[in-house]
């Protein structure tokens, strides 16, 4: 309970008449103090006065102190007397971590979202969310450490032709001794074939037909005539001197016989016939 | 090693005379994303090793024409998808000798791979992933593992957010009825 003769300071309120209407309050042995601070100004002011230029100057305080100096001193204070029989922990120097930056906060907020959000996901499956997320395949140390240089090797490698099995065979067929062999062997079969074969008609005296040739004649050209077919070797054939070649050949042959029969005749044959 | 943005590296390339920094660059800021991503859809080592070299090359091939209408990793991301989904169809159809189908033999060569280093129960779980189609198998282990947002996915995979959405849901609804039943 407030008592209305004291004020807040514990003096003696004003007297009565004023009491009720004096609501400002005074700092502690304001008055008794005041004499002397006086006296300090004046004096101080008195010292500067020889100095104008000094005297002119106003007294403002430029230096500045961080926020919370005073405050974190403090606190510091208050450590390192907690580390007084900590000699060597008093020496270490603390670290000075970097400032973070300013995208980190809101990345990591959104991380911390998105975390909930996964976690929550997998709420409704128990068993899935009951399992620790590990990565159970693995991989040998060095891989990744010689990994690039594959690739590199293989992207600046030359490429490959492309081998298709068509062209194997190609290859073999038309490769280069085998190609060499064809062509001799095709030379050769031309020139026997050239050689072999005649173009000039044969002719036997005025007749060109096949019955004025000789045997031997037909037989040297056997692969023209293997070639026609009946009729154009009937064509061929000129019936009138066939007629007269197979009748002059019966004749000659009926001549040989008589001839051989009766050259085969003995004298004792003809005796008895006689 | 510094870690370049994609805009440097893409400015790097685009100088003849810094051209295979750009490379190396590349190679090095992506290699290990890369492989992981690919690794989860084929499974074996080796074949990861084959589709990733094949995936910078053709990355590399492709650069000249890359018209940055999509962030660089987006692009990235949707080669290396692709080959490893080509791999894996040429793969299932190169394998006639077998009455069982590819995925059946991926998930019995997991038990006997080198290297495979997870535990019973991550083994059951890939085995489970691999009874997936193979897009939905993608989309799961992008989510599950890669902790994608679905706009990336959307982007990389040229699928709906809605669709991936859906698709994830299916895909682990199937996992966890599989983790459960046996």
């Amino acid at each position: 309970m407030k008592d209305k003769d004291y004020n807040l300071n514990g003096q003696h309120n004003l007297p009565n008449d004023n009491k009720d209407k004096n609501s400002f309050d005074l700092p502690l042995n304001y008055f008794s103090e005041f004499e002397n601070n006086l006296r300090k100004k004046l004096e101080v002011g008195e010292e500067l006065k020889e100095f104008s230029i000094l005297s002119s100057i106003k007294k403002n305080n430029v230096f500045e102190v961080p926020s919370n100096y005073f405050q974190v001193s403090e606190q510091q204070l208050e450590l390192k007397s907690e580390l007084v029989g900590c000699s060597i922990l008093q020496n270490i120097k603390p670290l000075t971590f970097p400032a973070l930056d300013n995208d980190y906060v809101k990345a990591f907020q959104s991380s911390i979202h998105h975390k909930i959000e996964l976690s929550d996901e997998l709420k409704n499956y128990t068993t899935l969310y009951s399992l620790d997320k590990e990565n159970g395949f693995a991989v040998s140390e060095t891989y990744f450490e010689t990994f690039a240089e594959r690739v590199k090797e293989k992207i600046h490698q030359k490429p490959e032709q492309p081998i298709s099995v068509i062209d194997t065979i190609l290859d073999v067929i038309f490769g280069k001794k085998i190609a060499f062999a064809f062509g001799l062997v095709t030379i050769i079969s031309l020139s026997f074939y050239f050689y072999s074969s005649s173009e000039a008609v044969i002719e036997s005296g005025n007749c060109k037909t096949l019955a004025c040739l000789e045997r031997q004649d037909i037989l040297n050209n056997n692969n023209t005539i293997l070639n026609f077919d009946e009729d154009q070797l009937i064509d061929m054939v000129d019936m009138n001197t066939l007629n007269k070649q197979v009748d002059s050949e019966i004749n000659n042959t009926k001549n040989q016989i008589d001839k051989s029969l009766i050259d085969s005749i003995t004298e004792e044959d003809l005796v008895d016939e006689l | 090693m510094q870690d370049y943005s994609d805009e440097e590296i893409l400015a790097l390339y685009r100088d003849e005379a810094s051209q295979n920094m750009a490379l190396h660059y590349l190679i090095q800021k992506y290699q290990k994303k890369l492989y992981w991503h690919i690794r989860k859809i084929v499974i074996s080592h080796d074949d990861t090793d084959d589709v990733l070299q094949n995936t910078f090359i053709k990355i590399w091939k492709g650069l000249a024409g890359f018209k940055e209408e999509s962030q660089l990793y987006t692009w990235l991301y949707r080669i290396a998808t692709n080959e490893s989904l080509t791999f894996v169809k040429q793969k299932a159809k190169a394998n006639t000798t077998s009455i069982h189908p590819l995925e059946y033999q991926l998930s019995k060569s997991l038990e006997s791979d080198t290297f495979f280093s997870g535990d019973e129960i991550q083994l059951k779980l890939q085995k489970a992933i691999l009874t997936l189609p193979e897009k939905q198998r993608i989309v799961f282990n992008m989510r599950y593992y890669d902790e994608m947002p679905y706009e990336k996915m959307s982007g990389i995979l040229d699928t709906s957010v809605g669709a991936l959405k859906a698709s994830y849901h299916i895909a682990a609804k199937k996992i966890e009825d599989f983790l459960v039943t046996h």
